[in-house]
């Protein structure tokens, strides 16, 4: 009865595995090819995919003739007979491109749009890249390559490769795809110890803080590739202004905080600032000045910490999206000039308008003598608002409307009988 | 016993869920088909920022004029009473009346806290932290006990002082709170932030030392919210100043509607600023319309 037992035992089991053996002969072979027809079977037609099994770098799936693993022999609701979508395809085997936990990643991997760079069968290039080097980079990010190869002061792994500090994937530990944090990255190649790092940094301890807050890493038309706009204690290499001594332990930290540091030089526009009657708010915080300026040097006039347009937006979004959402287009909003009409740092008006009266400050830029004949100014009262006077924006909203002309209300349906009601249809 | 035990709960089931319908509906402002274009003697106000009510008085921060404009209610009525001149507080942004009938303004210009007698006589500035601006205030409340509940733009943080600048509180704010820019005490003690930049609203409760977030992101149904009152029902209403309009949120910061639009005719609002509401009625500093506008809330 044991033996018996035994056998069945036996038989079973070698059943299981010949069927899951079978399951996983059908999971490598799913159309049944014949042995040997894989690759081969294709190349018939697509001949020149030969070439390619020529080049230095074929991905492996070509080279080992596994066109299914991509392609479906039969149909598709994709391109090319692609067996998953091209945003997914590659994910089948590289979902680690994508890891969890990206501190930053490259928008093209983010989309899926992963041959952009790669070409998937194979390439002349390492990784199967189209372009080798930062020829690749060049295609999309052609003015920060321009600025490279002009820079007076270049930056050598800027020049020679791109991936000396990015990953070009993403990063799990820095933004902007950098390989490592500053200054652990710099230090790399930067001997912090040497006497020359020294005496250039006169004595601070800077390699414990953020070399891009004064130095442009992709080369500049400064002396020791600084910003091309220099805060002028950091170009006169006086550090103590604001900071204390280099041997100090407070070596890296301000003097003061916030405003309180900057009215040490700027008291004029400090004293302008709270003159004015309505600060902006941020001026006031802890961070104060630092909110939107870049204490040692900037890519940006002004100091600013980014183009003024994403710098007012990340506050101000409500305003950027009415401005996108717009018909018609006020241009100093498009170019993210705020400071054409607004003064950032305080005003007399509580829009911090360069000018409280809004014709004054229209006809900066607008002759509206010849715009308009209808009456405006302190004579012409709204007539939906006893303490109203006519002005630009009795019609208008500057940064942006669903209608046309940048009038608050449908031109011919809404905005002249929102004033003139007799005349409503 | 079961039977009537199932009848118990389904009876409480049916309260507890018609309740809940209550709760949930919306809240409407009706506004006011003649709102406040003028004090005493006339003179139009000018971009207004502030509004504080309390016990049927009523106190505009005519911030363009320089001065106080005070109003009783008087049988669901406004009658003007008074004007006073903010003598050194040239740029009044923000009112309130204090348990005493007194009235606190603060001035945009020097970004101090000024005490007024409830005649209007200046009585001083409040000495708030050590001085040179380490507090720089950018709203204040004041409870029932006379206490004013500051909110520092410098720290992020609200700071409860008592009339003498004596500190009794500080409640910090969350790093995920962007910026602060108007608080409301609610009826329980509870302390409301609205957050202009994160589009949120934040409370704390008697005792908690750290603001969190009650509400959802409200982007989708507010621009930019700069003002924010609380009704004795636990109502929460949001000045929405750069979109115009008013939104209200249920006491837990549920959305419960938006009311009003951008415009010039009675009932809309261009740049609301302050807020205060008193009694079911809800004051709103509208003040890119020189005025102050009244709604009635009605649920």
């Amino acid at each position: 009865v044991k033996r018996r037992r035994l056998l069945r035992f036996v038989g079973l089991a070698a059943w299981v595995s010949a069927a899951l053996a079978g399951l996983a002969v059908a999971a490598d072979n799913p159309f049944r090819l014949k042995p040997g027809a894989a690759g081969k079977l294709c190349l018939d037609c697509h001949a020149d995919v030969e070439a390619v099994m020529a080049l230095p770098h074929v991905h492996t799936p070509v080279e080992s003739g596994a066109c299914a693993d991509c392609h479906d022999p039969h149909a598709s609701s994709h391109g090319k007979l692609l067996a998953e979508s091209p945003e997914r395809i590659c994910l089948e085997c590289h979902d680690d491109i994508t890891a969890d936990g990206l501190v930053s990643s490259h928008d093209l991997v983010l989309a899926g749009n992963c041959a952009t760079c790669h070409d998937p069968h194979g390439s002349e290039n390492p990784s199967n890249l189209i372009r080798a080097g930062n020829d690749l980079c060049r295609e999309c990010h052609a003015e920060l390559a321009a600025s490279v190869a002009s820079a007076k002061f270049g930056h050598p792994p800027a020049r020679d490769d791109c991936l000396s500090c990015h990953d070009p994937h993403g990063s799990t530990t820095a933004r902007s795809l950098l390989r490592q944090l500053e200054p652990d990255l710099c230090v790399d190649c930067h001997d912090a110890t040497g006497g020359q790092f020294r005496s250039r940094h006169l004595g601070y301890p800077v390699e414990a803080g953020r070399c891009t807050s004064c130095h442009d890493p992709h080369g500049s038309d400064q002396g020791s590739i600084l910003w091309a706009n220099v805060h002028r204690p950091v170009g006169n290499r006086m550090c103590d202004q604001c900071h204390g001594a280099a041997d100090s332990q407070t070596a890296l930290e301000t003097k003061r905080e916030g405003l309180d540091l900057c009215r040490g030089c700027h008291s004029e526009l400090v004293n302008q600032t709270f003159n004015a009657g309505h600060v902006h708010w941020p001026v006031v915080d802890k961070k104060g000045c630092l909110n939107c300026h870049a204490p040692h040097a900037s890519a940006e006039n002004g100091l600013l910490t980014q183009p003024m347009k994403p710098l007012c937006e990340g506050c101000h979004r409500d305003i950027a999206i009415r401005a996108e959402r717009s018909v018609a287009k006020h241009e100093p909003v498009e170019a993210g000039e705020c400071t054409s009409c607004h003064d950032p740092h305080a005003g007399s008006s509580p829009l911090l308008l360069a000018s409280s009266n809004t014709i004054e400050l229209c006809g900066n830029c607008h002759d509206w003598r010849q715009h308009t004949a209808h009456p405006l100014g302190e004579d012409a009262v709204d007539t939906r608002n006893p303490n109203l006077f006519v002005d630009c924006v009795s019609c208008h909203r500057t940064h942006g409307s669903p209608h046309d002309h940048l009038a608050s209300f449908d031109v011919k349906a809404d905005l002249c009988v929102d004033c003139h009601e007799t005349f409503r249809r | 016993m079961p039977r009537r035990f199932h009848a118990v709960l389904i009876v409480a089931w049916t309260a507890w869920s018609l309740l809940g319908v209550v709760h949930a509906q919306a809240v409407r402002l009706r506004p006011s088909p003649t709102p406040i274009y003028s004090g005493r003697e006339g003179v139009a106000l000018a971009e207004p920022q502030g509004v504080a009510c309390r016990d049927s008085t009523v106190v505009i921060a005519d911030t363009g004029n320089a001065r106080l404009v005070g109003f009783a209610i008087e049988g669901g009525a406004l009658r003007p009473v008074s004007v006073w001149p903010t003598g050194q507080i040239t740029m009044p942004l923000h009112v309130e009346i204090g348990s005493g009938g007194e009235f606190w303004v603060l001035d945009g210009r020097r970004l101090q806290i000024g005490r007024f007698s409830a005649d209007g006589e200046f009585v001083g500035f409040l000495e708030l932290g050590d001085g040179d601006r380490s507090v720089v205030p950018r709203s204040f409340r004041v409870d029932p006990k006379g206490d004013l509940y500051v909110l520092d733009a410098r720290a992020s943080r609200v700071l409860v002082v008592t009339p003498e600048g004596d500190e009794r509180r500080k409640i910090a704010s969350p790093p995920e709170l962007l910026f602060a820019s108007d608080l409301a005490l609610g009826p329980q003690g509870t302390v409301y932030v609205v957050d202009s930049v994160g589009h949120r609203v934040y409370s704390a409760s008697k005792g908690d030392k750290v603001l969190a977030p009650l509400s959802d992101d409200l982007s989708e149904d507010l621009d930019f919210a700069t003002s924010i009152a609380v009704d004795e029902r636990g109502n929460l209403f949001l000045g929405d100043q750069n979109g115009g309009g008013i939104v209200v949120l249920g006491r837990d910061g549920s959305f419960r509607g938006r009311q009003s639009r951008y415009g010039w005719k009675p009932g809309m609002l261009r740049y609301p600023t302050g807020l205060c509401v008193d009694r079911g009625v809800l004051f709103v500093a509208d003040r890119g319309n020189n005025r102050v506008q009244m709604f009635e809330v009605a649920e």
